[in-house]
């Protein structure tokens, strides 16, 4: 580096030293950049003046790799469920696990055994048993404000089942519903019904009062394809393979205080069974996943740069409950029934400075009771509780926020923990930056700990085995975006993560399984996004993401060849290297718009049986018109095809339990009712 | 190849400054409210995709700002790229003896005392927008106004009705009255 050059940038540091920025926030964080996508409901909400504690969280939501998907886009692409939302998200995949249950990997790793959290409006959906959260046909997507997705670790204000990413739906407020909305949707594949579903929402505001009811009933078919295992046994998915979804959702507010109820009931029929063979003729299992949650919550501004914020939950989760259902004329028995009841106690307070500068500090207190209700387990699992402490603070400069966190955990069972994290961001007129590193430390859940005792008690050879480690994570991050035109911007950022004392759910030469801590598992990787407006042509959106695998100690998540060496050392099975998505969204008119959507996944490796498989890469197409005020005002109409060259996606088991793959959604059209009243 | 290294890692050095000199605000001065121009910005925008408007003839969206160039500009700055029915929005700064035929939607801010010597120029087919309780009062047809730190809006029906302006029933339902001091 010469001389002239260094003198240069000094000066033009010395000369930038009294830069200042124009707002708090990047315009489009508070003016959202898409007039044409923001509802007036959510431009009525904007504040003209940001009040510190505003400008605080301005700059907390920017210390994170975020992505946000409005509730106009979801209805634009004719989203028929999660899944069809999270797909375009950039390193987010998804892959098989068992028992007709798919999960997803973030950056090419699984996130089955806690390192997702899913939540709506604050309340966990993410099963406590095992940290498993189901996809397909499961969370709604009508009548979303929003999805906010941490792409990347979260453990610092989530908790410990936000290793790897967060998802959190928020729907749609009293305020912003003013009214209701009633819909309902019925989609066929090719051999047969691919589900249907319907939804209420409804709310308003008075003054200070404001209540918003969602209610949603769906039932899916996974696939019209059949299913082969790795024995010859085979089954039509046309015929099996359902699964419900039953979702209610109420909450009152009155001033600084709201209440919360949610019930979540997801089941899901399975035929394909645990592992290489499936269940029939025999009998098809049924796995439901129950939630009733309660969240009570209190938000006070002392005044424009303190807030207090306290919170009460409570949930009643019943995951996993497993009844087998025999075709010999038996009658349906229930296997497995276990109970968790939840609660946790959060109080925090956030000071901020009209300069933007912040400190959050907080501490709760949180407690598992498993209840055991129909199981073969004869022992009796501890009171799993929780205390943490946590703070986060950022002090701001013209060139960087500083951002500091730290997280205590004190945990009844594992020890103690101390997870930090640190981040400089700063967001100039065109250009911003961020740099992060995070650590997060994942404690076993109940289910962990009993699966080892019951192993102790049962398993066939005797063995002693001891109750696993937490796990740590750390995550390294650099993002950088830059502005060309108002109507062009591009953000792409690397990552590195490495998680040690790795989860790993094992069979030892018996099949008695148990779990086992396996090591480094890391991988690297880039992400980045490209959006594009033209008046006339409407929405581009590009996504790529990559990723690499650097470490699997045991080898576990794998392509090994008959002499059990790796290859594709790059990949994890279960999950593509490359991803790429294109979302188009053209407005014919202003009641009229088409939207279609790309996705390729590059190939993708997984076990049948003992023998590995290799999937080609995949195309996806959909496409979807919405009609807006159809015939009469308020009424709306969507049509959706999808995968409309019939690409056949199939969920690839992430990890290496013998599972053939299962067949995914085939091509589908889709009809869509709403009214708004 | 280790001069083409040096000379590579410059060359993208100097570039990155490039992107940060070009990102720090060191051009023209902007107006100190330029957040709130943004949201009234969003709010014009917005309405007229609620309106049903006539046919194009002007090959342009014409927004007119009474006698502010300094809100036009900002205007014009925050819905640059922005269509209304496939023509580009222009806004433009006009004085109460200009001929306001040309404009599509004329927008009174705050500050003009005597909105009706607009108002009475704004011929049928024009949408006007205002903030000032002068404007409400001589029925304007929306009245934009601030509240507990946000925008608000009043819709006045009748006077849409009388220049043949249709609204969508939607919108009617998040007016507001105003709470007059």
């Amino acid at each position: 580096m010469n001389k002239k050059f260094f003198v240069a940038l000094l000066s033009l540091l010395a000369s930038n030293s009294q830069a200042s920025e124009s707002l708090a926030c990047k315009p489009e964080s508070t003016v959202p950049k898409g007039l044409d996508d923001i509802a007036f409901a959510d431009l009525m909400e904007i504040p003209i003046f940001l009040s510190a504690s505003q400008q605080g969280q301005c700059t907390r939501e920017a210390a994170s790799i975020v992505s946000t998907i409005t509730g106009e886009e979801l209805l634009n692409r004719g989203a028929r469920d999660l899944v069809d939302a999270l797909q375009l998200i950039p390193g987010f995949s998804f892959g098989g696990n068992m028992v007709n249950m798919v999960g997803m990997g973030i950056r090419g790793i699984t996130t089955d055994e806690g390192k997702l959290s899913v939540f709506l409006d604050g309340i966990i959906l993410t099963e406590q048993r095992f940290g498993i959260t189901g996809f397909g046909g499961h969370f709604p997507v009508d009548q979303i404000d929003r999805i906010e997705i941490i792409r990347g670790p979260g453990s610092i204000l989530y908790g410990n089942f936000a290793e790897l990413g967060v998802v959190n739906i928020i729907t749609k407020k009293g305020h912003q519903l003013k009214g209701g909305t009633v819909g309902a949707s019925y989609g066929r594949f090719a051999r047969g019904e691919a589900g249907h579903n319907s939804f209420l929402t409804a709310g308003n505001q008075w003054d200070d009062f404001e209540v918003s009811l969602y209610a949603k009933y769906n039932e899916s078919h996974r696939s019209d394809q059949f299913y082969h295992d790795a024995n010859g046994g085979s089954f039509d998915m046309a015929d099996y393979n359902q699964s419900e979804s039953i979702l209610g959702n109420f909450q009152i507010r009155y001033k600084d205080l709201s209440l919360h109820f949610l019930v979540d009931e997801y089941t899901v029929n399975s035929a394909d069974g645990f592992a290489d063979t499936i269940s029939l003729p025999s009998k098809e299992v049924r796995n439901q996943f129950s939630t009733y949650a309660l969240n009570l919550d209190f938000q006070h501004d002392v005044n424009d740069k303190i807030k207090l914020a306290a919170s009460f939950d409570f949930s009643r989760q019943t995951p996993w409950k497993r009844t087998n259902f025999y075709h010999d004329g038996r009658a349906p028995k229930v296997k497995e029934q276990v109970a968790i009841d939840h609660y946790t106690f959060d109080l925090k307070s956030t000071f901020s400075s009209e300069q933007g500068h912040y400190l959050v500090i907080g501490n709760s207190f949180q407690f598992q009771d498993y209840q055991h209700q129909v199981s073969n387990f004869t022992g009796e699992l501890p009171l799993f509780g929780d205390y943490t402490l946590y703070g986060e603070g950022v002090y701001k400069t013209d060139w960087a926020n500083v951002l500091f966190a730290l997280r205590f955990d004190w945990y009844s069972e594992y020890g103690t923990n101390v997870a930090p994290r640190f981040a400089l961001t700063k967001q100039f007129e065109k250009f911003h930056y961020k740099a992060m590193y995070s650590q997060a430390f994942h404690a076993p859940t109940g289910a962990n700990y009993q699966l080892n005792v019951e192993y102790n008690q049962n398993n066939s050879l005797n063995r002693e085995i001891t109750q696993i480690r937490p796990e740590i994570s750390h995550t390294y991050e650099i993002e950088l975006g830059y502005q060309f035109q108002p109507n062009l911007d591009l953000t792409a950022n690397i990552f590195y993560t490495e998680i040690q004392n790795y989860f790993l759910y094992s069979f030892d030469e018996n099949f008695d399984d148990f779990y086992d801590n396996a090591g480094e598992l890391s991988t690297w990787g880039l992400e980045a996004v490209l959006n594009y407006q033209h008046a006339l042509w409407g929405k581009l959106k590009f996504n790529y993401s990559f990723y690499q695998s650097l470490s699997d100690v045991t080898t576990d998540f794998k392509a090994l060849d008959s002499e059990g060496n790796v290859i594709h050392a790059e990949s994890n099975i279960g999950f593509p290297t490359h991803k790429l998505t294109a979302n188009h969204n053209f407005k014919i008119t202003d009641s009229l718009s088409f939207n279609h959507t790309v996705i390729f996944s590059s190939e993708r490796y997984g076990y049948n049986g003992s023998k590995l498989e290799r999937h080609k890469p995949i195309w996806i197409y959909n496409t979807y018109l919405r009609y807006q005020n159809a015939i009469w005002e308020g009424l709306e109409v969507g049509l959706g095809l999808y995968d409309v060259f019939n690409g056949q996606y199939q969920y690839v088991q992430s990890f290496n339990g013998s599972h053939p793959a299962l067949p995914g959604n085939t091509r589908e059209v889709r009809l869509k009712l709403s009214y708004q009243f | 190849m280790r001069q083409l290294n040096k000379t590579f890692l410059m060359l993208l050095s100097y570039f990155f400054i490039f992107l940060m000199a070009e990102s720090l605000p060191v051009q023209a001065k902007q107006h100190s409210n330029e957040r709130l121009m943004a949201i009234k910005a969003a709010y014009l925008y917005r309405f007229s995709l609620f309106i049903d408007w006539p046919e194009p003839h002007l090959g342009s969206f014409l927004i007119c700002v009474a006698d502010n160039s300094d809100y036009s500009h900002l205007i014009q700055f925050n819905l640059q790229n922005q269509y209304i029915k496939d023509e580009p929005i222009e806004v433009v700064s006009v004085l109460k003896t200009d001929d306001l035929s040309a404009c599509q939607l004329l927008y009174i801010p705050k500050n003009i005392q005597h909105s009706a010597d607009f108002l009475l120029k704004a011929k049928k087919n024009i949408l006007t927008l205002g903030e000032s309780m002068d404007f409400y009062h001589e029925q304007g047809m929306i009245y934009l106004y601030e509240q507990d730190n946000k925008i608000r809006f009043f819709i006045n029906y009748e006077a849409l009705k009388k220049n043949d302006f249709k609204i969508r029933a939607q919108l009617m339902k998040l007016s507001r009255t105003p709470i007059e001091e």
